[in-house]
């Protein structure tokens, strides 16, 4: 549950830095847990190849999409300090996790 | 060299696969508790009073930063009390010196084979149950093809992944049981972070913040001195009088339709 770092009609407040931590953590474990699910599905389905990870990006945008607008009520800077947290940083720590579950759910399915 | 599409037993991934995954995740789980029972134990009563008083040493000049710094948010009089109260020469909060024994103990510190000693154990706590992993997974399960990578590779890889299995024509993606081994110590990084908390983080800054505490111990009288000069250097102005003009400057930069954070700017100037 991101918690907001500074008020949307205030822009150059000072960021509230322990939820601006809690937040980084938040979607860390978001984007993990969202990368094994991604992964044993991937590799139930049978995807190989690039299209294994085109797939586990497309799934990476929903989650991103989905977090934006549910959790962040559709203003992503009252929480983060940069769009790059949510959308790059988060799926790029999930990705040695989903590479494990995909191989790992693609050799017990296949 | 045509590649050829093999198939796999069912027994191996049960006996093989799994086991592997397990037994990493119970060997992290394992070194999570260990180090944090290790780092639990190490403090004695007058290390952590040491802690706490270059702690409150460390609070105190912040504080003392902090308030050479926004002194124009405060009446003359709150300015005064709290100068009094931190830079009075008999009994000021900043006066108070710790003598010189904090530097020799910063000095001491360093180079105390305990303390050595103590990160030496926190870094091989890390390495060597991978190196046992990868040695007990060597050992028991090679010479065979694990599984089955499901993303593309080049066949520069062949020598990396199929350590061991000595079919030159097999397809580059069926791997021996090392690479199983390298993608679970990769990928179980983000497993433990979920299961076994953000605790990881919380141990690093204790250690972290024990060394930058032990170097500013020797730097406190210094840092204290420099910090009431700042505050007797300081021209108190309580910036309420400016307070009308920098709104009238916000209000038309505004009203000429300047952004929010251009108005402040311009406001600022004043």
């Amino acid at each position: 549950m991101p918690s907001g770092i500074s008020s949307a009609s205030n822009p150059t407040a000072p960021i509230d830095r322990r939820a601006a931590e809690k937040n980084t953590l938040a979607v860390a474990n978001l984007f993990t847990s969202a990368s094994i699910a991604s992964g044993i599905g991937i590799g139930a389905i049978g995807i190989t190849g690039f299209a294994g990870f085109l797939a586990h990006f497309a799934c990476m945008l929903v989650v991103s999409g989905a977090c934006v607008s549910w959790k962040c009520d559709g203003t992503p800077s009252a929480y983060f300090a940069s769009i790059d947290k949510i959308f790059i940083d988060g799926p790029l720590a999930g990705l040695p996790t989903f590479v494990l579950f995909w191989t790992l759910s693609y050799n017990f399915c296949h | 060299m045509i590649p050829i599409d093999a198939r796999l037993d069912a027994q191996v991934r049960d006996w093989v696969l799994l086991p592997i995954f397990i037994a990493m995740y119970a060997v992290g789980c394992v070194r999570h508790h260990v180090s944090r029972a290790l780092n639990a134990s190490e403090t004695s009563d007058k290390a952590r009073d040491e802690v706490k008083n270059e702690i409150t040493d460390g609070n105190l000049a912040t504080r003392a930063d902090r308030l050479a710094s926004f002194c124009g948010y405060l009446r003359p009089r709150s300015f005064l009390s709290r100068l009094n109260y931190l830079c009075d020469d008999e009994r000021g909060k900043l006066s108070e010196t710790r003598g010189s024994d904090t530097s020799k103990k910063a000095m001491e510190m360093m180079s105390d084979p305990t303390k050595a000693t103590a990160m030496m154990s926190k870094s091989l706590i890390n390495i060597v149950p991978q190196m046992v992993t990868g040695a007990w997974v060597n050992f028991f399960f090679t010479g065979f093809v694990v599984g089955r990578v499901p993303f593309p590779l080049t066949a520069s890889f062949r020598g990396m992944l199929q350590r061991g299995v000595a079919l030159r024509g097999l397809d580059v993606t069926y791997v021996s049981s090392l690479s199983w081994y390298f993608l679970n110590l990769f990928g179980l990084g983000g497993v433990f972070r979920l299961t076994l908390g953000a605790n990881e983080e919380e141990t690093d800054p204790m250690a972290g913040r024990q060394a930058m505490m032990g170097a500013m111990g020797a730097n406190a009288d210094r840092a204290f001195a420099q910090i009431k000069e700042r505050l007797a250097a300081t021209k108190h102005e309580h910036t309420i009088w400016r307070a009308d003009a920098r709104a009238t400057a916000i209000l038309s930069a505004l009203c000429e339709g300047k952004s929010e954070i251009e108005a402040r700017r311009i406001a600022l100037k004043k």
